[in-house]
């Protein structure tokens, strides 16, 4: 039986919950876990199963809606649309993405994952993005 | 119900058939209550224990299989009691000491509880600050399941109408009430509230199970998210809505039977026959409960083994400090409205949430309703 997708946070974290929980969704909708068409739960189905409140889920929700991946229309349910290719980032924003990663693979070393294990989940990760790409015809 | 008993010494109880037949009642109970005590640090998530969120490594240890063992004995001392002072008062023919027996037990096994919980607490983990949630709305029954849901109420509707159609053969004043030996001792009239009564106390019970159906569909969480867990859980999901659905048919043929009596006063209940359904009912009900385990902690190898899903966050997402006495949850920042009993079995309210409060009060005007029933339709003569 295929494992339905998921998301996990940490409320210890600095990072806020809504912001968590929008880049959990975001992760799993470039994955292709969650293809055009299908639904998410409800705000507050999720915001129960993760025990925080509506509105920190309704925060992410619309995040996500502006970014063009959520349909929110109000007695239709929160359905993933079919996005349409953002604008090319700019520079400042690819040195900002490259920037976050070299600190997160700086710090996942120094918390003593191995190099090898890194460099297989990068190889995934790269992996879905060329698959999501591919779909939306780059 | 005893005074039809035949007076004798609480020595000769053992050869007297009638003493049996009447201890039963009260024995089956008491017997029940007794075996799903035993099993109850069984049947609850691993991380759970005796209503303490525990490390789930924690029940391999040798302190914890003490506090099992002193529970155990302690339920079994409060059941033998229970047990022997419901045979005194039958054996006397004293009717409320067989419910003071009854009594007895259920206060020595809560207090038997509480004294593990309390025995526990020293081995409580820290609250968890991971929580996880699963990406697909919750499936709604389908057609079929709408199909299935509607048969109880059809059946309660069908008697309706034969009992409309069959109004002049119902007699002016019928039987409504009977003793365990099988004489009635309650009596009702040719009324609305007489004839429709029990059809109306079945349409209330089985609305009150749909709610409850709906509300732990759509108001309680999904407890685990990832790893072998969560399906377990999706399957006790189905399991419980299965369970519900039986309730609502067991609960719409007993009084459709009692509905459809009315206009057959010839016919003599078969009191016997109902109580052993009754009690087959319920302990079916504990076999696959206590076979499943809370959110399906038993339905499987990886569903009882939680060492072997370290992603998953221990405890069941309730703060040990929210639950009174490990029974009661109060929690105003959790917005799920009904969340899993610690104690093994089922779903209890959150009191942090109004939403409970109007549920409980919905729930206890559905209980009201046979009791205004009962008291404007029933006789004693």
């Amino acid at each position: 039986m295929k494992h339905a997708p998921f998301i996990q946070i940490d409320l210890s974290s600095r990072v806020p919950a809504y912001e968590q929980i929008a880049s959990e969704i975001r992760a799993s909708l470039v994955a292709g876990d969650l293809p055009p068409g299908s639904s998410l739960p409800t705000v507050r189905q999720l915001a129960t199963d993760l025990n925080v409140h509506h509105n920190t889920v309704a925060q992410a929700y619309r995040i996500l809606a502006a970014e063009g991946w959520l349909d929110l229309r109000r007695g239709r349910g929160v359905r993933v649309l079919s996005r349409s290719n953002p604008a090319r980032a700019a520079g400042n924003d690819q040195r900002n993405f490259d920037l976050q990663l070299r600190r997160l693979l700086a710090k996942a070393v120094a918390e003593g994952v191995s190099p090898t294990a890194i460099a297989r989940q990068l190889a995934v990760h790269a992996r879905h993005v060329k698959a999501w790409a591919s779909a939306r015809g780059d | 119900m005893f005074a039809h008993m035949p007076t004798a010494p609480a020595a000769v109880i053992t050869g007297n058939p009638v003493l049996w037949a009447l201890i039963a009642p009260f024995a089956a109970p008491l017997v029940s209550i007794a075996v799903f005590f035993h099993f109850l640090p069984e049947i609850t998530r691993r991380d759970i224990f005796f209503a303490v969120t525990v490390d789930p490594a924690f029940r391999n240890t040798r302190d914890a299989r003490s506090i099992i063992r002193r529970f155990r004995v302690e339920v079994r001392i409060h059941s033998g009691m229970g047990l022997a002072i419901a045979f005194v008062g039958v054996a006397a023919r004293q009717p409320l000491v067989p419910l003071a027996g009854v009594a007895w037990q259920t206060g020595g096994v809560l207090h038997a509880f509480l004294r593990a919980r309390k025995h526990t607490m020293p081995y409580a983990s820290p609250p968890s600050a991971r929580r996880e949630g699963t990406l697909i709305p919750r499936p709604a029954g389908g057609v079929a399941h709408a199909f299935l849901q509607a048969g109880p109420f059809a059946i309660l509707v069908g008697s309706a109408l034969y009992l409309a159609a069959n109004w002049q053969r119902i007699p002016e004043r019928f039987p409504v009430h009977w003793g365990l030996d099988g004489q009635p001792n309650g009596w009702s009239t040719r009324s609305v509230a007489g004839v429709y009564g029990p059809l109306l106390i079945g349409f209330c019970l089985c609305a009150m199970i749909e709610l409850f159906s709906y509300g732990i569909l759509h108001w309680t969480r999904q407890v685990r998210a990832s790893g072998p867990g969560a399906l377990a859980e999706t399957r006790f999901r189905r399991v419980q809505a299965g369970i519900l659905v039986a309730l609502e048919y067991f609960f719409a043929l007993i009084f459709n039977g009692l509905g459809v009596l009315r206009s057959h006063p010839e016919q003599e209940p078969r009191i016997g026959l109902f109580l052993l359904g009754t009690f087959v009912f319920i302990f079916v009900l504990f076999v696959i409960l206590i076979r499943t385990g809370q959110g399906g902690a038993n339905l499987s190898k990886a569903g009882r083994d939680l060492e072997l899903v370290p992603e998953g966050p221990i405890g069941d997402r309730t703060p040990d400090q929210c639950w009174r006495a490990g029974m009661f949850y109060v929690n105003r920042n959790d917005p799920a409205v009904l969340v899993e009993k610690r104690f093994g079995i089922g779903y209890t309210l959150n009191f942090g949430r109004p939403a409970a409060w109007l549920l409980l009060g919905l729930i206890l005007a559905s209980a009201a309703i046979p009791l205004v029933i009962a008291l404007v339709s029933v006789h004693a003569r």
